[in-house]
């Protein structure tokens, strides 16, 4: 029943994007460009977009070549971070007749020298950001995360997309994150006709995946602020690319949160994962979690404890609406999935 | 990107192991279709239930191992042997410490304190009062979240507090209520409640008494102020038990989820209020909650809570103090912080929970809905019909203590 559904829709897409008569149906083919295809998320979608007739032919813009090869994949070597690298990007964009970008080229996790993650947050996706307002592309989607909202005890329990960006107090990395989110924002008011989208992921759940979560799901022991049990959102990646595919096969404007049906407490999770909690006052926890990030013993500066201390969950409520994006896992099955070692 | 290159080869050798042990790599997307998501469910359930087990496996193979030792020791030290026979008295203080040793299963660990302890808590066990709050701590201490709804509420952890909240409310405040038909059966309500009482008693109790009494044993969530989500313990304890952030967003969302939703318009003003400004309602924000009872056209129900203003009298307030504990107060009650711990146990008032008429303000366009001047004068009549309340039920009491 629902497979014959699922049939019929797909049959009605072929029909809006390939038109009749077979010159015309392969210049009508989509080209897309991606960006960070070695991520875990960008190396997946690749996967995906090569099996897909839909789509034409490939750009990749990185800076060493990915593994998967394929006659549809253009790969150029191209280091977004390069001063006036855009120009060269626009040109790309243009003589490919691109009409898509997929920026995933993001640091996932925090590194010790900020500034080279700064490079490539905020710098790379300026260039991309410019190319993108120059070349004839109709469409952008831009990887964010759920982190920009911030752990705070102020927040609502359920952040919705409207819900102001309050990350950036908490340190570099995300700052970097939410400077990535004005920007595109800008692009998208700027440029009306372009179809800008930005998907806030919460952490994705993968043993081949660093989120700041999961790395710290990776370690035996953890050290969490002591008294505090906060609410825990996961995506399993199947879902996380099942959305990020739907953004790119048809158009919504505007940011969604992209996150696993339910919630489930800190403690839930290590419980299940088995995991040794260090309770220490705040006070000392995060003074102590920042002395062991500069010594290479822990996953993310002290800031970073505000996630296993307050809240930051994410309404996926828009992105069901708008986007009809219904997540096939919810966070506890993601967890277990996890837990099994199936992702 | 240079970036993601460097974590690949940051790791190497676990990389290339894990690509490995990776299965014939299925498309994403077959996989997930093929995955039905309620066998993962209840293998989570069997995870958990062979979690469990082998927990309880363990604590058993403890409690025998230690059982074994305390037999042992036993003869030991009631087998007439040297020890004993050098004190005058027959029965030396050495031979005494073991024998209570013996039969104390802490003694392991630590001999003096796990005596101590133990002798203790038997004292404090012949109070009930103790015991129950001993039991319920030892309960949540326990406790692992399994199944909790978007909001953070964990009925099952609502279920071990019971005890205590049983004894507060039978046993402890007597809280008799009134009014319950105004709750409804099914669909949103939003309660409106006077606060008081330093500690948010009342919220626990009106809470805990429409679970009760209520015919169809409604669950209310609480919308609770800032500082208590900011509060280690407490703050899980709250959210664990239904209570979220007060802000316009979460009302919303629960009560077009159909709950019934507690406010304290008063906030913080309210429980921090002295003990000579008793039951004289402080302001109500700004009429946010007609706003909010407008816009998703739920109807406003006013509680009036007698009672929970005298449980900790609050004399004065240390700015200082609250200022460098971030609260927004700190009270100096007749007990607190004179008597420690001791001081936070509330007095036993006779308490009367009055559950009034709904009011509804769906009549109200989007134009008056934008008007701060009229929902605030709106508010404040909420405000009024409390008051009123409140007062028609200080005339009828008689005695604080007894009603």
């Amino acid at each position: 029943m629902t497979s014959s559904i699922v049939k019929r829709r797909n049959a009605q897409r072929w029909r809006e994007h390939a038109p009749s008569g077979v010159t015309e149906r392969k210049t009508s083919r989509r080209r897309i460009a991606l960006t960070g295809v070695r991520s875990f998320l960008g190396r997946r979608l690749l996967h995906l977009l090569r099996k897909d007739r839909r789509y034409g032919k490939i750009i990749l813009l990185d800076v060493a070549r990915p593994e998967e090869r394929s006659r549809k994949c253009v790969f150029y070597a191209v280091d977004l971070t390069q001063p006036g690298i855009d120009q060269t990007i626009t040109d790309i964009l243009a003589a490919e007749g691109v009409d898509a970008v997929a920026h995933l080229a993001f640091p996932s996790t925090p590194r010790r020298d900020e500034r080279v993650s700064h490079e490539l947050t905020v710098i790379g996706t300026l260039n991309i950001l410019k190319a993108c307002a120059r070349a004839p592309i109709h469409k952008l989607v831009v990887r964010s995360t759920t982190l920009v909202y911030g752990a705070d005890y102020r927040n609502p329990s359920l952040l919705d997309e409207n819900y102001p960006l309050n990350g950036a107090r908490a340190d570099g990395f995300i700052r970097d994150q939410v400077e990535v989110e004005r920007m595109v924002n800008k692009l998208a008011s700027n440029h009306p006709d372009k179809t800008v989208t930005a998907l806030r992921f919460c952490p994705i759940l993968s043993h081949h995946h660093t989120d700041v979560i999961t790395r710290f799901l990776n370690r035996s022991t953890i050290v969490t602020p002591f008294g505090y049990d906060p609410l825990i959102q996961f995506i399993h990646p199947d879902d996380a690319l099942m959305a990020l595919k739907k953004a790119l096969d048809e158009d919504y404007h505007g940011a969604f949160n992209i996150v696993g049906r339910g919630v489930l407490y800190l403690s839930t999770v290590l419980w299940l994962t088995n995991k040794r909690a260090v309770p220490l006052l705040s006070s000392l926890a995060y003074p102590l979690a920042d002395a062991l990030w500069y010594l290479n013993a822990w996953e993310a500066p002290g800031r970073h404890l505000d996630f296993l201390r307050y809240s930051c969950v994410a309404d996926g409520e828009k992105a069901e609406r708008v986007m009809g994006f219904s997540p096939r896992y919810s966070t506890k099955e993601a967890l277990l999935a996890y837990l099994k070692n199936e992702i | 990107m240079a970036e993601t290159s460097k974590v690949v080869t940051m790791k190497p050798k676990r990389k290339k192991a894990r690509l490995k042990d990776r299965p014939t790599p299925e498309t994403p997307e077959a996989k997930a279709l093929g995955a039905a998501p309620s066998p993962r469910l209840e293998a989570l359930d069997a995870l958990i239930e062979a979690k469990v087990e082998a927990h309880l496996s363990e604590i058993e193979h403890r409690l025998e191992q230690s059982l074994q030792r305390m037999e042992t020791k036993l003869e030991r030290a009631l087998a007439p042997d040297q020890s004993m026979r050098a004190g005058d008295r027959g029965l030396s203080l050495t031979s005494l410490l073991s024998v209570l040793e013996a039969m104390n299963p802490l003694s392991e660990a630590q001999p003096l304190v796990g005596e101590l302890a133990h002798l203790l808590t038997r004292q404090l066990e012949k109070l009930g009062f103790i015991r129950i709050v001993g039991q319920t701590v030892a309960d949540l201490m326990d406790h692992v979240s399994m199944d909790v709804d978007e909001f953070g509420y964990d009925q099952a952890f609502e279920d071990k507090l019971r005890p205590l909240l049983e004894f507060l409310f039978y046993t402890w405040w007597r809280v008799e209520m009134n009014g319950l038909e105004n709750v409804p059966d099914r669909g949103r309500a939003l309660l409106v409640s006077n606060h008081s009482g330093t500690l948010p008693f009342d919220g626990a109790m009106i809470k805990f008494g429409i679970r009760e009494l209520h015919p169809q044993h409604r669950i209310t969530r609480v919308l609770m102020h800032d500082m208590f989500n900011s509060l280690p313990i407490l703050g899980p304890i709250l959210s664990k038990t239904g209570c979220v952030r007060a802000c316009h967003e979460n009302g919303q969302k629960l009560l077009e989820r159909e709950h019934v939703t507690l406010v304290f318009p008063e906030g913080a003003k309210g429980t921090g209020k002295y003990f000579k400004n008793r039951y004289k309602l402080e302001r109500f924000g700004r009429g946010g909650f007609v706003r909010l009872a407008a816009r998703t056209s739920s109807p406003i129900i006013p509680v009036a809570v007698v009672g929970a203003e005298e449980i900790y009298p609050i004399m004065d307030n240390a700015t200082l103090i609250a200022k460098l504990l971030n609260l927004p107060y700190f009270p100096i009650t007749p007990t607190f912080p004179w008597l420690g711990v001791l001081g936070l146990i509330p007095l036993p008032s006779k308490w009367t929970i009055d559950i009034g008429e709904p009011i509804r303000f769906d009549h109200l366009s989007e134009k008056d809905l934008d008007d701060d001047f009229l929902i605030d004068h709106l508010g404040n009549e909420v405000r009024l019909v409390i008051q009123n309340m409140i007062d028609n039920r200080l005339k009828k009491r008689k005695s604080i203590w007894f009603g």
